[in-house]
């Protein structure tokens, strides 16, 4: 399939502009950042190609839907999200050090979607209980959570590292700057995560005909949901920053994996990830 | 005892405790996830502790409608002992600064009427200006409803919680597998083993299809129905999956489909090219070979969809020669024609092993039944609006910024010196973007 190999090349791609932001922070002040920032500009510009060629093909290949359904289609999407949340980020803070977290997130997302052998890449019709309007919605809104937590995450290290003293440190923004950053980014995610939620609940009556059934994605994206609401309760009212909330957003990043991944070998409805 | 109550309320009040039931209602969770959630047959041992705190229902269980109550209790008194202050903030009566911006810039003496430019741009901005005490400056509000937005969200959280205990004390949820030609009006409720709910109309089915793709995957499938009330007045319904539909109240889905034992079929006998025998079986069932009447052919199974390629019978063959055994599929000419050569790789698939006999599945009664939800939830509506309400609350908490501006200008020799001061309570950005179209419209 083009869109299949166009992908393991955008992959590759990704991988490259990690290196040119690595390279980025040893060398500050060369172009190697204008570089890192075209390079994964480019690979963001394929990378969407891509999907609208696989969102086309799906019309040959089935009854046409939007190309997010399975477990290879998942992770193409999320990190897709991953790669356009942080460009965004990087036009808005104007400063490149994300990129060096970010990047690999989507790199290692794609790849593994490209080249691991038990991922199915081919395009499979709907079942019944996929086909439905709030598909769109469902999955859009978990995605763009998911990759701002992931974001929060690289954020989350960020700060860490920041607190070390040492060559990278003095070349990472300032820790303040990391931490307001961190809080904004969970506070979309947080946003996105809730609307993830309800779309669901409203799909889950419809077509399982209850709108939480207590199954173990849900349970799972239930308590990502807390440990996020945690974080901005304690900063909110406690002011919890720095450590703090670096660590949380740790936690919470690990959640959002375990929602993703660990619960398929939970017995559950959402098992069209398998 | 006047300091005992306050200390007591202090504690409902407190996000120490919020955080803490958060965190309990996260374990919680965790729990519910790997401790599987079916009461086993019997219990023994460290599992009759887990069972006596309801461990393998723990969604249902005292421990979490205990923390669903403190949750609210304490949302409720800590949304009492804030609001105050917030609707100080709200109103513009008390000012929080985190962010805290200052500009100055310089115009020539002959821009006029900077009050009313100034007032004109920072409206379009939406910020409220009152009246300032002086002629030389203008003061603007702006993004103060921010302030309401957590108590939004925890209004929709008490919501929330209202409905959906409503949904779990009195939802009725249950199933029927139900067949063709069927007529049911009780439903399981699941709750304990047989227990049994009777529904105020009788559902009748009249037909059930399932389509597939082409590799075998269910595409879509749909019962027809029939409604019949008490009144004996009867409604026609197509259900399928993701299109419930709604019958005084209670809401019936297309919750899953299969198959019935003992589907009826059809088969026909030929001996090289003619037609010898014509028989309806069932499975288990044993007939007389026409023609060889010592030999016998015995049904063992009847397959609605046998490895996706259609009906299929499994006869066996008793005879002199020893027992063969082998499918007879309906749709053996479009296999053929998919997998050449099948037949001789797989001999079980070919239904000439007895020869010269020859069998054909010319008809296949299917014996689907389609497997029902019916459910009476009288929380969802209000599960659904606490989300919009959830929703509505978040964007403006998180996507509005509570800030203020003041712009005082005074004549110096032959110059306006103009200074803007700016304060931001949570994030500086939109206080940042203000501040630089404010300066950019005046300098031009």
């Amino acid at each position: 399939m083009m869109d299949a190999k166009l992908l393991s090349i955008v992959t590759f791609v990704y991988f490259g502009a990690f290196f040119c932001y690595l390279l980025h922070v040893i060398f500050p002040g060369r172009w190697w950042g204008t570089i890192a920032t075209w390079t994964s500009r480019l690979g963001f510009f394929a990378h969407t190609f891509a999907l609208l060629i696989r969102w086309r093909l799906t019309y040959v290949f089935s009854t046409g839907h939007v190309p997010i359904t399975n477990f290879y289609e998942s992770l193409v999407f999320f990190s897709w999200s991953v790669c356009g949340l942080y460009l965004l980020v990087e036009a808005r803070i104007k400063n490149r050090m994300l990129g060096v977290f970010s990047l690999p997130i989507a790199f290692l997302l794609l790849a593994y979607a490209s080249f691991s052998p038990s991922v199915e890449s081919t395009i499979q019709p709907l079942i019944p209980a996929l086909q439905s309007n709030w598909l769109t919605s469902h999955v859009l809104t978990c995605f763009l959570a998911y990759a701002a937590f992931s974001c929060a995450f690289g954020l989350g290290l960020m700060y860490f590292i920041a607190g070390k003293e040492s060559i990278i440190s003095r070349l990472l923004p300032q820790r303040d700057m990391i931490d307001e950053l961190l809080y904004q980014m969970i506070a979309l995610g947080f946003v996105f995560l809730t609307l993830g939620i309800f779309t669901g609940s409203v799909w889950a009556h419809y077509a399982w005909g209850s709108y939480w059934s207590w199954d173990p994605k849900e349970t799972w994206s239930l308590i990502t949901w807390l440990v996020y609401a945690l974080f901005l309760h304690g900063r909110f009212v406690r002011n919890w920053r720095g450590k703090k909330a670096a660590f949380l957003s740790l936690v919470g990043f690990a959640c959002v994996l375990f929602t993703y991944l660990g619960v398929n070998y939970l017995p559950g409805l959402h098992t069209y990830l398998r | 005892m006047r300091h005992l109550r306050t200390g007591f309320i202090d504690i409902l009040a407190s996000i120490r405790l919020t955080l803490a039931l958060l965190f309990i209602l996260a374990v919680l969770g965790i729990i519910g996830t790997f401790v599987p959630q079916e009461k086993p047959d019997e219990v023994f041992g460290g599992q009759k502790i887990l069972y006596h705190l309801q461990m393998y229902d723990i969604f249902h269980s005292y421990i979490f409608y205990f923390v669903m109550v403190m949750l609210s209790i304490n949302i409720i008194f800590c949304s009492l002992t804030r609001l105050p202050q917030a609707w100080r903030r709200f109103r513009g009566d008390q000012v929080q600064v985190k962010f805290k911006i200052r500009e100055e810039i310089r115009l020539p003496l002959e821009v006029e009427d900077i009050k009313s430019k100034v007032t004109s741009l920072l409206k379009k901005r939406l910020y409220k200006t009152p009246p300032a005490p002086q002629a030389t400056e203008v003061e603007g509000k702006a993004g103060l409803s921010s302030y309401l937005g957590p108590y939004i969200v925890h209004a929709g959280v008490l919501v929330l919680i209202a409905g959906t205990f409503l949904s779990s004390v009195f939802g009725i949820e249950g199933y029927a597998n139900i067949g063709e030609g069927e007529t049911i009006n009780r439903i399981e409720t699941g709750k304990k083993m047989g227990q049994t709910y009777t529904l105020p109309f009788e559902i009748h089915l009249k037909k059930f299809t399932v389509e597939f793709y082409e590799n075998g995957m269910p595409k879509q499938y749909r019962s027809d129905l029939e409604i019949i009330k008490d009144d004996r007045r009867s409604i026609q319904a197509a259900l399928m999956v993701n299109h419930p539909i709604e019958v005084e109240g209670f809401r019936i889905y297309q919750a899953s489909y299969g198959e019935k034992t003992g589907g009826e079929a059809k088969l026909g006998i030929f001996v090289k090219s003619e037609k010898v025998g014509e028989i309806k079986v069932k499975e288990g069932q044993k007939f007389p070979l026409p023609r060889e009447e010592k030999t016998r052919v015995l049904v063992l199974r009847t397959e609605n969809n046998l490895m996706h390629m259609g009906p299929a019978v499994k006869l066996s063959i008793q005879s002199d020669r020893g027992e063969f055994v082998f499918w007879v599929f309906k749709h053996i000419e479009k296999i053929l024609a998919s997998h050449p050569g099948i037949l001789e790789e797989f001999k079980m698939l070919n239904p000439r092993l007895y020869s010269p006999y020859h069998f054909i599945l010319e008809e296949f009664q299917s014996n689907y039944y389609s497997g029902l939800q019916v459910k009476r939830d009288p929380g969802a509506l209000l599960v659904g609006v606490a989300a919009i309400i959830i929703v509505f609350g978040l964007v403006v908490t998180y996507f509005i910024s509570p800030r203020t501006l003041k712009i005082c200008w005074e004549k110096d020799e032959h110059l306006w010196r103009v200074s803007i001061e700016g304060t931001a309570a949570r994030d500086i950005s939109t206080l940042k973007r203000d501040v630089s179209y404010l300066i950019g419209k005046l300098v031009t």
